[in-house]
């Protein structure tokens, strides 16, 4: 099992886990037994320069958009009602690829048409969003969605950056109003 | 006092917790709302049709799950409360889920509708369910669940459109085939009893002779007993020996529906014991587990009340022992002042847990004794098989 970061927490991934160079952000939740709209949860992965913004549109990695231009961000497709077990959706990064010019990765996840469905993780069964180290299969860090954000409807899980030469991830935790597309416009994508 | 948003949880401070669902219609002749508890492993399924906590059968089987209210006046409204010990549940159930079902109709019907969990001695958790664009006519309000080695609670508000049974059928519970709308057939009328007010010389209800009937009285009927007693094991008779070895223990117990259509129980599980001076003017004495009350257990109906009752469904079930109904041996006795005892043996085999023994009915005033001695596995499909649930629902329209 990996760690349980409190928000803010800060994790050095090459200390925790040294040979952590390819990673899956793994999302998962369980599929709806009662009635009413389907919960769709998705992963997506902004990367950003250093003064926290895309270097261009294709810097947006989601259900759309699912690899990066340099190949070190692939998203591996949108899962819209949580059926299966495990992750659900995942998204591919691999570290050894990052340009030179990404400083910083966030990943982000949000509940589709949350607010017309007014829906939020807490009425999902099971929603947790981790990150395992693709070489070992080992779990680095988790956070339970359906427990410990219930009321959040969209949030910022976390942010790789470079510090002092080596990756770290902060666990920011933090909620969203407004979903996807305002997360858009503070990271500087252009939606149409 | 907290108080959650759907999909919200909070921890439980104790693992006592009464559990309190409250209600108000928003047309007071509209749909009445049942609360069930159902008990859940890990696999969010029950173990067995027992783990369904609710009118037809009111406590869990460890007694760690009780009715205590149910849908008792609460102000402008009814609530219902269930009185949980969390650490009395088997080790495999790690859910609790709370769920709220109308009659007909979807819960928008509700003009409040709202879930407490209370934990002995602090804040209770509370959420107000949003009703107004419900669709479900089964919904789960919340649930209480462990996790971490701590009891939570959790704001759901999610269900069925279709009510009960895709519920029920979720959760893994077996639902039988609705009950036909007739009443459970009873055997053809019988040639008429004895003229009233006489002195009956002692009835015996058979199958050949299946009914009795007394005309009304305008003083009424005094005291009703029911008595019911039976033969332990090597034909001792208990109360006179202690219980030993293969014994079995019966419980005498009853379903009641008033003339104003309230519909309940008495019987010693649940602690439902009734009440002789008021509603339902039904008591059960002490239960006779213990072998000390001579001559089995016995239950006094009201009969000065008898204009307030519509009819009493009177069962016995095995609550110790293996279903072994030939060897008990068992007999019901129904004394009334005035007038010969009606007497009805439980000497058919079977090996279901309970015996609806008879019914004793309202009759334009006048009683009338029916014998059923029809068996079934539990509360739940006798309660359905003479509508007691549907006729409960029908009542408070």
């Amino acid at each position: 099992m990996g760690l349980s970061l409190q928000k803010g927490g800060n994790l050095s991934l090459t200390k925790t886990d040294p040979s952590l160079q390819r990673m899956v952000v793994g999302l998962g939740w369980d599929e709806r037994g009662t009635d009413g709209a389907d919960f769709d949860l998705d992963a997506s992965a902004f990367l950003l320069n250093a003064s926290g913004k895309v270097r261009g549109d294709h810097d947006f990695i989601f259900y759309n958009q699912m690899v990066s231009a340099e190949g070190s961000v692939t998203h591996t497709g949108d899962n819209r009602t949580g059926e299966g077990d495990g992750d659900d959706e995942q998204i591919k990064v691999d570290l050894t690829k990052m340009a030179e010019d990404v400083d910083k990765i966030a990943i982000t996840v949000t509940i589709h048409d949350a607010e017309q469905r007014n829906q939020n993780f807490g009425q999902v069964v099971n929603a947790f969003i981790r990150i395992v180290n693709e070489d070992n299969g080992n779990e680095v860090v988790r956070f339970d969605l359906t427990e410990d954000y219930s009321t959040e409807t969209a949030m910022v899980f976390g942010e790789l950056y470079r510090n002092a030469g080596e990756w770290k991830f902060k666990a920011v935790g933090q909620g969203y109003a407004g979903g996807l597309g305002a997360m858009c416009g503070q990271f500087g994508v252009n939606i149409g | 006092m907290v108080n959650l948003t759907k999909g919200g949880n909070a921890p439980l401070s104790s693992n006592k917790v009464q559990v309190t669902v409250a209600w108000q219609d928003r047309n007071p002749n509209a749909e009445e709302l049942d609360v069930s508890c159902f008990l859940l492993t890990d696999a969010k399924k029950v173990r067995s049709d027992n783990d369904m906590i609710f009118y037809g059968q009111r406590q869990s089987s460890d007694g760690s799950v009780r009715v205590k209210d149910l849908a008792i006046s609460d102000g402008s409204g009814r609530k219902t409360s269930f009185v949980t010990e969390l650490d009395k549940l088997g080790s495999d159930i790690t859910s609790v889920a709370v769920v709220g079902t109308t009659a007909a109709g979807p819960v928008s019907a509700l003009e409040r509708l709202s879930v407490t969990a209370a934990p002995d001695g602090s804040d209770p958790v509370v959420f107000d369910v949003p009703t107004s664009d419900a669709t479900e006519a089964a919904l789960i309000l919340g649930e209480l669940y462990l996790r971490n080695g701590q009891w939570k609670f959790r704001a759901v508000a999610q269900g069925f459109n279709g009510g009960l049974a895709p519920l029920a059928t979720n959760y893994g519970v077996i639902i039988d085939e609705p009950a036909s709308p007739q009443p459970a057939p009873t055997p053809p009328s019988p040639p008429p009893a004895p003229a009233p007010s006489v002195n009956l010389s002692k009835v015996t209800l058979t199958k050949d002779k299946p009914s009795v009937s007394l005309a009304k009285k305008s003083e009424g009927f005094g005291q009703i007993e029911i008595n019911l007693n039976w033969t332990q094991t090597g034909g001792k008779k208990k109360g006179i020996f202690g219980l030993k070895g293969k014994a079995i223990d019966l419980d005498l117990g009853c379903f009641f529906e008033m003339s104003n259509g309230q519909v309940g129980a008495v019987q010693a599980l649940g602690n439902t014991f009734g009440n002789y001076e008021q509603a339902p003017f039904i008591e059960l004495a002490g239960d006779d587990r213990t072998g000390a009350v001579s001559g089995g257990e016995w239950m006094r109906i009201n009969g000065s009340q008898w204009h307030n009752l519509r009819r009493v469904l009177v069962y016995a079930f095995i609550y110790e022992g293996v279903p072994n109904w030939a060897s008990a041996d068992g007999v019901i006795t129904i004394y009334i002042p005035d007038s010969g005892p009606v007497e009805v043996p439980l000497n058919e085999a079977s090996n279901l847990g309970m015996c609806a023994i008879a019914e004793i009915t309202n009759d334009n005033g006048g009683i009338k004794f029916s014998r059923e001695v029809k068996y079934f596995p539990a509360h739940p499909q006798m309660s359905e098989q003479y509508r007691y649930p549907l006729q409960w629902r029908a009542g408070r329209k």
